[in-house]
């Protein structure tokens, strides 16, 4: 037998499995669920908010995160646990804002999950019933989901790589057929409007912009690959800037498509009418049934990326005991952060129970009203993000030119900011309902009081417990001390467990 | 008795030969204890995140000679950090040789519909079983315990497998073992926290 631990070179046998464009592309895509997205979220933005300026707002908060990005991927290659904003923000303004800007990311991301049941309940429900005449409740099949992903998370499954490129790949196809054939049939003539930015500065901004940021969250994942990537320096910010392209593009044509199809007057009475099926119906009868089939399945998929997502967030916080350690804990037999995600589950079974029990419209009030406020949240921490890539570079530049480690970043934490405050002043719009009510000013002031618990923490931990509070922001590396990756990117590309356990989808 | 071929028999069912734990975790800790054993002998010293080869001179066994080599390889920049994955992704089936050799485990294979699979099993459950049953009983009680059994309570805990060795021990030997831990010198300190972090990155990474 060959010796295993023959005498290669270490960076060559990591480089092996090392990640190229399409396949760090692929895992942006998946994370983003471009079908949840456009059949979930464009729909009932449409009837929820009557706003019609949709198409443009993804084509502007797209050309916003390329932005962002340039800065973004540039300060991902230089710290460790690079894949939570918190460790950015950290590191590039100081640990208690870090601290503040984590409790604001558990928040939000648990937000994004939870609405999700909310989604998946009605629409299976609306389908199953449909086809075999089952007449159960939304909730019986968002607690049917709930279960399957908490055992899912417990046992650290994750679906296969190969079934999520079969899916994405066929969500994308059954998105352009429905996009041309409702863009072949125009309710009258076809309208460039909503497409035009010009509309996007009448009324209601605020709200039609966080609607796109919702849309793209997942693409900050690309911030995880820096250190798996092939080549660190070009794979990754190729990778995300070519995501957000096909991204930005697929969303625009889509929801402008259902404008064109409906017609601009009547694509918000059909939102509010048909939810999800405004998007089915755009096709024949075969495109519609199989577009109602992926979106069921990208909701599923979704769910569970994003339950271990949040799992791993609460693990990491765990493990540097900004959370409480048992966070931290592993089930030894699965390697899954057990506790983190049995926590993620029971938090998600009483947001069911409760909008069961209260008879609250899932759609409307779990999946758009905390899904919306789960991507306001993100919305924030992009801004923070921004102004810590700044920051952290003006220690030091690190050899990296003056539009990434300063301009773009100031460029887009104005924009972000921008977009925040006029959120605020939008909050009403974006979730339907009247100037001034409880939910209006309740759910995004959430985040407020989310942030200030952090930062007295961060301050007591700094007070109480300085081991703890020097290694904020490490996430697992937290053990260990180290602040950067422990090799310079450029040699071999920094930590060395990256490359395992992957199942490679792509290439 | 090598501190991997230790780490090993815990890590695994002494009838089955089954993993205890995630087949990631078993591996960098193998690595680990792998190393650890360099240490010991003298040859290698951590700091920084970097190994330095302190004394090339062979090791009695092969696969530590091989790692020695292998590390002498990449002086003087050689992380620790890769190492451990990099050693990691065969260490598994280097010990598991070893401990054939040694005549501890042999290889049963066994017939699923479409494949052949195998495991290394334990020639002697109670052999294995003891090793775990060993650590328990040093832990309960006041004996003084070797930089080998330091080592190994320390990887073991740091691969998350600290519970399987005080299962129904008694809670003084959780306060020793704590007391243990708090007190690594230097290099074996570096080189648990590193095991303890990879092994919390590689559950962060499994996203994939």
């Amino acid at each position: 037998m060959a010796d295993p631990l023959a005498l290669s070179p270490s960076s060559a046998s990591l480089a092996r499995d090392r990640l190229g464009v399409p396949s760090v592309v692929f895992f942006i895509l998946s994370a983003v669920a471009p079908l949840t997205v456009i059949g979930g979220v464009v729909t009932t933005a449409y009837a929820v908010t009557g706003l019609t300026d949709i198409p443009a707002a993804f084509i502007a908060v797209a050309l916003i995160l390329a932005i962002f990005s340039a800065g973004y991927v540039a300060m991902a290659r230089r710290i460790v646990n690079a894949g939570a904003f918190y460790s950015f923000i950290s590191r590039g303004i100081g640990r208690p804002v870090g601290v503040a800007a984590a409790m604001v990311a558990v928040l939000a991301y648990n937000g994004l999950q939870f609405g999700l049941y909310g989604a998946f309940g009605p629409q299976a429900a609306a389908y199953f019933g449909d086809k075999f005449g089952w007449d159960l409740s939304w909730w019986v099949y968002a607690l049917a989901a709930w279960a399957v992903t908490a055992v899912l998370g417990v046992l650290a499954v994750d679906l296969n790589g190969r079934v999520l490129a079969v899916l994405l790949t066929a969500e994308l196809v059954i998105i352009v057929v429905l996009t041309i054939s409702g863009l072949a049939d125009p309710a009258g003539g076809v309208s460039f409007a909503t497409l035009s930015p010009e509309d996007l500065f009448t009324s209601g901004v605020g709200a039609a912009l966080v609607i796109g940021i919702l849309g793209f969250v997942g693409f900050e994942q690309s911030a995880v690959f820096s250190e798996e990537a092939k080549d660190a320096r070009r794979t990754v910010p190729t990778a995300t800037y070519l995501s957000l392209a096909v991204i930005g593009v697929v969303y625009a044509a889509a929801s402008w498509a259902m404008a064109v199809h409906y017609g601009d007057d009547q694509v918000v009475a059909t939102a509010q009418e048909q939810g999800p099926g405004t998007l089915f119906g755009m096709g024949g009868q075969t495109s519609g049934e199989i577009a109602q089939v992926l979106f069921l399945t990208s909701l599923f998929a979704a769910m569970i990326s994003f339950h271990n997502a949040v799992a791993r967030y609460m693990f990491a916080l765990g493990r540097e005991r900004v959370l409480p350690g048992g966070m931290g804990r592993t089930y030894a037999r699965t390697g899954s952060p057990i506790v983190a995600s049995v926590v993620q589950s029971v938090f998600g079974l009483a947001v069911i129970i409760l909008y069961a029990v209260a008879g609250w419209d899932p759609f409307v009030r779990l999946f758009f009203w905390i899904g919306t406020t789960g991507g306001f949240g993100v919305l924030l921490l992009l801004a923070a993000t921004s102004a810590s890539v700044v920051g952290f570079f003006a220690r030091d530049a690190q050899g990296e030119n003056v539009w990434r480690r300063l301009i773009a970043p100031a460029i887009a934490f104005v924009a972000l900011v921008a977009i925040a405050s006029k959120a605020v002043d939008d909050y009403a719009t974006l979730l339907g309902v009247a100037p001034g009510s409880t939910e209006s000013w309740l759910l995004p002031t959430m985040y407020g009081v989310a942030a200030v618990i952090g930062l007295c923490w961060a301050l007591v931990l700094r007070a109480t417990r300085p081991q703890v509070y020097a290694a904020i922001g490490l996430g697992a590396n937290a053990a260990t001390g180290h602040t950067t990756p422990l090799l310079p990117p450029d040699q071999t590309g920094g930590a060395a467990e990256a490359g395992v356990d992957r199942q490679q989808p792509v290439g | 008795m090598w501190l991997a071929d230790d780490l090993y028999l815990v890590a695994h069912h002494d009838h089955t030969g089954r993993p205890h734990l995630h087949p990631r975790a078993i591996q960098l800790g193998l690595a680990a204890a792998l190393l650890g054993e360099l240490m010991l002998a003298d040859r290698i010293a951590v700091q920084h995140g970097r190994i330095y080869v302190r004394n090339q001179q062979p090791p009695p066994d092969a696969l530590a000679h091989t790692i020695l080599d292998r590390l002498a390889g990449q002086q003087p920049h050689c992380d620790l950090r890769t190492e451990l994955s990099v050693i990691g992704g065969s260490a598994a089936q280097a010990v598991a040789h070893r401990l054939e050799r040694a005549g501890l485990v042999h290889y049963v294979q066994t017939r699923r519909l479409t494949r052949t699979t195998g495991r290394w099993v334990p020639t002697d459950p109670t052999q294995a079983a003891w090793r775990t049953a060993r650590l328990r009983q040093l832990l309960s009680s006041r004996d003084e315990v070797t930089w080998h059994d330091v080592i190994l309570v320390a990887l073991l805990s740091a691969i998350g497998a600290a519970g399987r060795v005080l299962r129904d021990a008694d809670p003084q030997a959780r306060l020793r073992l704590k007391g243990i831990l708090a007190q690594l010198p230097g290099s074996v300190a570096e080189l648990v926290t590193h095991t303890e972090a990879a092994v919390g990155n590689a559950i962060l990474a499994q996203r994939r």
